[in-house]
């Protein structure tokens, strides 16, 4: 069953994007010719701003000590509906200089993968526009992404590096340069959301398929055959949607039929490799996001029918703004962000392309350190996983700052300055996917500013 | 014509305010999440070429209504697709014979219809409790579609529902989902302040406990030293962002102010935001303890204000965007300043007026259009076009806006030019509207608890559905963003925003014409599958009375539905369709009825049905 609530209390759908701003397509010709096995990239967005301070918990003795300190009030809250002190925690392996941590209960399979070496966390990741510290960040002379703690411009910086109006991201641009590699015949599919026109996987040339959990829909024609035997009223109803029936002097038409001509395409074309399918996904979670992914992994299956090399999908789940009632909601995103992960991982190792298939999450912002009561408030810098066959896992990448204020990178009640960039990240999968560096750099033009060294083995 | 408002007419002088404010090279681009001009992307901070504003011909003399005030029959349907729910063969007959300005006259005198009162009998159980569906809220919203589809009070009606998607709740969060009286009694503060102040407006929405719970300032406790809870900042950012003023400084017109770097400047820092926060410390529901868990409230504290608990409200000053609320301030005090200072602030006429044009008439308003209408917001009256002054005078009045956005020039006169670029695609709720009023649906009760309940109230949000369901988007940023560009479309091209196109998808386009199926295609005694009688039929007996006549039923639907605007090519496919269902005779009631219907299907997916030029 489709998950009918949506997103609740999801943040924004809305991003903006954006035609094109001229690219020098002539640059992405680098793909390591010989590297020609199907990979896929899954962006699994966060809506509403994941307590990364509530997902990597501090484990050792004496760090626990100082987080359940100033964490006192939720904890309590937990006690009775999820208990998250030192002792409720799943220890995750590996240390940073002597620092542990631990994940919530609910997190479990992340854990299981963790430890198994199958996923990784990144610590301290978040949109940056040049390496900045509390002292630089506080006086003003750092320079900061512009719109920090807001939802919508800070999802659009996580996926597209500028505030809301950003035109293509980089998703979408990878799959620019895919295209223009020529490693993807049928672009159609390149690039698929199953959330609303996502401006990750939009590109300068490239724009995402969207679809949904239950698939591509069809044209429902039931009430009119009764009236039309023939194909009279069904092909000129087709026409009529896309728009074929005559020339308009508005540009907002000619889109209306435009999108709704590609739609009416695509949807048959994926409907056709669909319905060929023989892949069985018995053990996906009912949830909305364990839908999503199980539709991008029916996607993957027919990757060859579909000629596809390389595919970028971005799924999302919502609900993650919590201001108010954290104890009551989050456990149950993470759960089923954590099911879900898990049964996606374990459907690529049933398709036997486990090592091909990277998934990581991404979310608007992590939060306050500091409650405001119940809850917790907009930050900056969070913690997030990548898992996959491919990805060098077990370890924690990046830091993860102490529980406490006022150090070297507290933007203020403890949201988080980040400490590794969102362009290192989109680099490090770019990379995997066989970007050259002229190309990497074309794509995420921020990262010349900063160290590419620090996730250079996050892929193997 | 009713009198019960007094017309005042006062000096234009009075009205207009002078236009002294320098156009920065910007046009018709979003204020907020616009693209520094200085970045790469610089295809969207061009002018757009094609929304160059109508030049003032009376240069000095800012006449906003020198439009002409009676519009024939196509001018009217299209005035009307923009102003209600839709228009029928009966309000455009109303308004060809009335004019302009005494049919907005006549508007502003209809009374609210109250949700709330309709809604409290079957609602004032438990809070759960509903037998029926278990979601409480599908009572309220209901009952919005059947005012939006039946309702006398249509422009109130629209502008209620244009102010929803400003001052957004969402029916589909977790915390207001049930919540079905404290929805109903936040659609009557919008409807009650569609014709009122906006700052009374934006004071009655502070204290709705449904956005209280919403932005989760309800129950917002001052900080804490000992465990260093801070004000949650939720609201705080959101009513300054998205509720008045934006992120950037505003020229009137609504373009950028920009400083000696060419850098637009930002309205507000995070330092406004947590000061700000502290203001908005110390509600909570009425008549009961502070932050009591809402499952347990009474209902009728969920129809009142918000109270203000001092002893929870954020002791000290409060200084934000340059001003500073004194510690002498009580609760109430505080938050009535912090408000005034939003409402006073310049950014406020401009962007909000931008915000509602975008929601009637336009996606891309010319700078000088943003302006007029910010002028009437901030001048607080319109001159109609029969001369009659509309409005209290006051900062904020909202009739004069909603007059000086339905009246200016640049919408009802649409040059040859402007006509490539103008409108906007409009989202499935009001499509759905159009058809149901253009149809004439039969009044029906939205609380009968027949089928027509269900099919108002479920939730059209999903995807597999009409895509949209009012009161319920995914979050406050609305169901799309003022300034969301299509990637790669012709509107993109041309530098256009293009808000609904976001949530047009390749499963939305097909889900919304298998939705009006089910509606344009259903006979009167139609039953569901559990044998329930259908409701939400379609009258189309004066259609049918025409429609062994192509052409001229072809011309009845083209007025009904597409504001004359339907191209040759498209009439042509239409009439091949209807002639192709062969007659028996002229009595063929059956033949003509399914005429009719394909047709109508036919022109609901059209670009021409979807868009609103």
């Amino acid at each position: 069953m489709i998950d009918r609530r949506r997103f609740l209390k999801a943040t924004c759908a809305g991003l903006g994007v954006g035609a094109g701003f001229a690219s020098n397509l002539a640059s992405f010709n680098a793909f390591a010719s010989e590297d020609d096995t199907y990979k896929a990239l899954v962006c699994v967005f966060l809506y509403g701003g994941m307590d990364a301070h509530d997902t990597i918990i501090p484990y050792d003795q004496s760090s626990s000590f100082a987080f359940e300190r100033i964490r006192d009030q939720l904890l309590s809250g937990y006690d009775s509906v999820s208990p998250r002190r030192r002792s409720s925690l799943l220890a995750l392996n590996g240390d940073l200089e002597g620092r542990t941590f631990g994940l919530p209960t609910e997190l479990a399979p992340l854990r299981d993968l963790y430890n198994d070496g199958h996923a990784a966390v990144i610590g301290n990741i978040g949109p940056l526009i040049e390496p900045i510290e509390r002292t630089a960040f506080v006086n003003g002379s750092g320079i900061r992404p512009k719109k920090l703690f807001s939802h919508n411009d800070q999802q659009s910086t996580w996926m597209a590096s500028s505030p809301e109006g950003a035109l293509s991201g980089w998703g979408g641009r990878i799959a620019d340069a895919l295209q223009a590699a020529s490693l993807n015949p049928r672009s159609s599919f390149s690039a698929v959301s199953m959330d609303l026109n996502s401006i990750f996987v939009t590109g300068n040339q490239v724009q995402p398929f969207v679809t949904s959990t239950s698939g591509p829909p069809e044209l429902f024609f039931e009430g009119y055959h009764r009236v039309l035997g023939s194909g009279e009223f069904s092909n000129t109803y087709q026409n009529m949607l896309r728009g074929s029936a005559g020339v308009s002097d508005n540009l907002f038409m000619e889109d209306v039929a435009e999108i709704t001509k590609r739609s009416l395409d695509s949807n048959t074309l994926l409907e056709q490799e669909l319905s060929s399918s023989r892949m069985v996904m018995a053990d996906f979670p009912t949830s909305n996001l364990g839908g999503q992914l199980e539709m991008v992994a029916k996607i993957i299956e027919r990757r060859e029918s579909l000629g596809l090399k390389r595919q970028i999908f971005f799924v999302a789940m919502g609900g993650f703004d919590t201001h108010s009632g954290q104890v009551t909601k989050l456990p149950a995103l993470q759960s089923e962000l954590a099911h879900s992960l898990k049964a996606f991982y374990d459907a690529t190792v049933r398709l036997g392309i486990e090592d091909q298939v990277t998934t990581f999450t991404a979310s608007d912002f992590g939060r306050t350190l500091g409650v405001n009561g119940d809850g917790t408030d907009h930050g900056w810098g969070a913690h997030h996983f990548a898992l996959g066959g491919a990805v060098n896992g077990g370890r924690v990448y990046g830091n993860i700052p102490p529980p406490e204020f006022g150090h070297d990178y507290d933007a203020g009640r403890g949201r988080l300055i980040p400490q590794i960039a969102v362009d290192q990240y989109a680099s490090a999968f770019g990379r995997w996917f066989g970007l050259s560096e002229t190309d990497l750099h074309d794509v995420i033009p921020g990262l010349k500013n900063f160290d590419s060294d620090v996730l250079s083995k996050l892929m193997k | 014509m009713s009198a019960t408002r007094s017309w005042v007419k006062v000096s234009l002088a009075q009205v207009v305010c002078a236009f002294t404010v320098a156009c920065a090279p910007m046009n018709g681009e979003l204020p907020e999440g616009t693209v520094p001009p200085d970045t790469s992307a610089g295809s969207i901070s061009e002018p757009a070429p094609t929304a160059a504003p109508p030049t003032d011909a009376e240069a000095g003399e800012t006449n906003t209504n020198s439009v002409h005030d009676s519009p024939n029959s196509s001018q009217a349907s299209r005035f009307l697709q923009a102003s209600t729910f839709g228009p029928n063969s009966d309000s455009i007959g109303e308004l060809v014979q009335i004019g302009y300005s005494d049919w907005i006259k006549s508007q502003l005198d209809k009374p609210v219809v109250s949700i709330v009162d309709r809604a409290t009998p079957i609602l004032s159980s438990d809070y759960r409790a509903n037998a029926k569906t278990g979601v409480r809220t599908h009572v309220p919203i209901s009952l919005f579609y059947e005012n939006a589809i039946l309702g006398e009070g249509q422009l109130r009606a629209r502008a209620a529902y244009s102010l929803s998607q400003v001052f957004v709740v969402s029916a589909d969060e977790g915390g207001i989902y049930f919540d079905g009286l404290g929805v109903s009694r936040y659609m009557d503060i919008l409807q009650e302040g569609a014709f009122g102040n906006f700052r009374d407006l934006l004071e009655e929405v502070t204290y709705s406990p449904v956005m209280g719970e919403f932005l989760t300032y309800k129950g917002n406790r001052k900080a804490n030293p000992v465990t260093g809870a801070a004000p949650d900042e939720n609201f705080a950012r959101e009513i300054m962002q998205l509720f008045t003023i934006g992120l950037y400084e505003l020229n009137l017109d609504g373009t950028l102010k920009f400083d000696e770097q060419g850098q637009p400047i930002e309205t507000y820092s995070n330092q406004d935001v947590l000061e700000l926060a502290k203001v908005f410390t110390g509600l909570s529901f009425d008549g009961i303890p502070f932050d009591t868990d809402p499952e347990s409230i009474l209902s009728q504290s969920r129809t009142k204000r918000m109270a203000m608990f001092d002893e929870h409200h954020s002791i000290g000053p409060k200084t934000f965007l340059g001003q500073t609320i004194p510690a002498t301030y009580s609760g109430e005090e505080s938050i009535e300043r912090a408000l005034d200072i939003l409402f006073q602030h310049p950014n406020t006429a401009p962007f909000i007026s931008r915000l509602l044009i975008q929601r009637l008439t336009t996606s891309n308003p010319s700078p000088s259009y943003v302006e007029r209408v910010a002028t009437a917001f901030e001048s607080g009256s319109f001159r109609l076009p029969d001369g009659d002054v509309i409005g209290s005078g006051m900062r904020g009045d909202l009739p004069a806006v909603w007059a000086a956005i339905l009246l200016d020039r640049e919408f009802l006169e649409l040059s040859e030019v402007d006509s490539r670029t103008f409108g906007k695609v409009r989202e499935p709720v009001l499509r759905w509207t159009h058809w149901a009023r253009a149809a004439n649906v039969p009044a029906f009760n939205a609380l009968s608890g027949d089928q027509t309940v269900d099919e108002l109230g479920i939730d059209h949000a999903d995807q597999g559905r009409l895509g949209q369901r009012a009161f319920s988007a995914p979050s406050v940023f609305n169901f799309y963003r003022p300034g969301y560009i299509a990637a790669g479309s012709r509107t993109a091209e041309a530098g256009l925003v293009a808000p609904e196109l976001q949530i047009t998808t390749a499963t939305s386009v097909v889900a919304y014409a298998n939705f009006m199926v089910q509606f344009v295609f259903r006979d009167p005694g139609q039953s569901n599958g559990s044998g329930v009688e259908l409701g939400l039929v379609g009258d189309y007996s004066q259609e049918i009375e025409i429609a062994n006549d192509p052409d001229a039923l072809i011309e009845r639907l083209d007025l009904l539905y597409t504001a004359g605007r339907m191209t040759d090519d498209t009439k042509l496919e239409v009439s091949r369709v209807i002639n192709s269902v062969m007659l028996e005779d002229d009595e063929d009631f059956e033949r003509l009825r399914d005429r009719v219907q394909l047709a109508v299907q036919l022109i609901v997916v059209s670009p021409e049905f979807i868009v609103q030029q």
